[in-house]
């Protein structure tokens, strides 16, 4: 399945304009959702609802989602089954495999998932190890999905898509 | 390698005292001497066959009791890869490595978080991420019209592990591959030889590998316009802010691939005999078929 940026190439009034910026970001979001139902068994209407039809373009869809169900997490490393380790923001495939055989061996720490390669910059509001969180993150949801928000808007990723797809267009 | 940690337990040196460094980049650090130490592969295949027995010794995943590989982070395969590594902390990461393999026998295959683990486990993903690009950006040219030769210069050893597929795509075809940073040649013609090259031999290679020829020069211009015309003008660096080869296609390797050469005026190159129409023998004839053929687009400027 491919999803592919709509490109002007022609002028017509009932086309964008020519110099219409091409929507990368949205077709980007769209291979994450894709991927979200294909690998991490997400359906539809958990990333996407009547009242929020558009996925949102500055936060990755399945962070979206944890942002907007806090009641699921904190998740605990050492005990929590492989399904909701795949909720977890900056745990993936990969990733909670590694997790699930290192735990055979001895319990894991905050240190162990950094060598682990988890992104603990994105993964470090949702998970608990051995019942603790990491003590540079807020408890509280409200200030978790601020601090989150704060940190993807000034992702260079973000800042730069920002910058070439909100240009003015010329007339 | 092995056959150094070999001599470190024959002689029951304690681990934690003795160090393990490749000759050539080796600079004692204060209050460490220098033992040289001979290679054994006696030695080396003992202690090869001692790993494998120790870690497969009830692991789920051994066939025949030796560690085969059946799970996709086996526990010794890892060493073969990070051997190939250029890193100057290999040699005593993978002894250390080997020491807890050693020490835990199965076990260490869950025991993945462990710094030594880690250290091993991340040597091992570099070389198997770079036989990926060499996979991917090696570029055989044909330098007299005859052998295909190609130069590649890769951050860790992986002619050794890559030759195998080059034979498979190549085939029957005669090639020859050359490193010139690890001094590695590939030779295939009805066998495939992997072998070390003498500095001499190196450039030597090198400079006959350099020269080409004008139906050269033609193809690989050929392959520009081809690389040139499937770009999409939206998806390129200017609508998206970043350009995506620097990641997926590092800069590195840009010399040695024509792709990413300047573009040359078609009007200095010459058309081959063979797309002309034309053969050796009757070079003043022209074939039906080859009536129609069009001359090469010129070079467009969207390209880079």
């Amino acid at each position: 399945m491919f999803f592919s940026a709509y490109i002007p190439v022609m002028d017509d009034p009932s086309l964008p304009a020519q110099t219409t910026p091409v929507p990368l970001r949205r077709e980007h979001r769209l291979y994450q959702a894709d991927w979200l139902m294909r690998y991490y068994s997400f359906t539809a209407d958990e990333l996407v609802s009547k009242d929020a039809p558009w996925l949102d373009l500055d936060v990755d869809p399945k962070m979206a989602w944890a942002l907007s169900h806090p009641e699921r997490f904190p998740v605990e490393v050492n005990n929590a089954p492989e399904s909701q380790l795949l909720r977890v923001p900056g745990i993936g495939v990969t990733g909670a495999r590694k997790i699930m055989t290192a735990r055979r061996h001895a319990p894991l720490d905050f240190d162990d998932l950094k060598a682990l390669r988890i992104v603990l910059k994105r993964a470090r509001f949702f998970v608990t190890c051995r019942g603790k969180r990491d003590m540079r993150t807020p408890s509280d949801p409200s200030l978790i999905r601020e601090a989150v928000i704060a940190g993807e808007k000034s992702s260079r990723y973000n800042a730069t898509r920002n910058r070439v797809e909100l240009q003015p267009t010329l007339f | 390698m092995l056959s150094a940690i070999g001599i470190t337990y024959l002689a029951h040196a304690k681990p934690d005292q003795v160090r393990l460094a490749a000759g050539a980049s080796m600079s004692p650090r204060f209050g460490e001497t220098i033992v040289d130490v001979p290679e054994d592969v006696t030695l080396a295949e003992r202690v090869m066959r001692g790993l494998e027995r120790r870690v497969a010794n009830r692991c789920p995943c051994a066939r025949g009791g030796r560690c085969g590989g059946g799970c996709t982070e086996s526990c010794v395969n890892m060493i073969h890869y990070a051997a190939l590594s250029d890193s100057e902390e290999m040699p005593q990461a993978v002894h250390e490595y080997v020491r807890l393999c050693f020490d835990q026998g199965n076990q260490v295959r869950n025991n993945i978080a462990d710094p030594r683990v880690r250290a091993v486990d991340d040597l091992a993903s570099y070389v198997v991420d770079e036989c990926e690009r060499t996979r991917q950006f090696v570029r055989f040219r044909q330098p007299n019209n005859g052998l295909y030769y190609s130069l590649f210069r890769p951050k860790a050893n992986t002619l050794p592990a890559t030759a195998g597929y080059f034979r498979a795509r190549m085939g029957t075809t005669p090639f020859c591959m050359l490193d010139p940073n690890h001094g590695i040649g590939v030779f295939s013609n009805e066998r495939i030889v992997v072998t070390k090259l003498d500095p001499e031999l190196v450039e030597q290679m090198r400079a006959q590998g350099e020269r080409i020829s004008e139906d050269e020069r033609y193809i690989q211009q050929m392959w520009r316009t081809f690389y040139d015309q499937v770009s999409l003008t939206g998806r390129d660096s200017s609508m998206r802010g970043y350009d995506l080869r620097a990641s997926w296609m590092p800069k590195r390797f840009w010399r040695d691939m024509p792709d990413m050469a300047p573009r040359v005026d078609p009007a200095t190159l010459t058309t081959p005999l063979r797309y002309r129409g034309k053969t050796q023998e009757n070079n003043n004839g022209v074939l039906s078929h080859a009536e129609g053929i069009r001359e090469l687009p010129q070079p467009t400027s969207t390209s880079r």
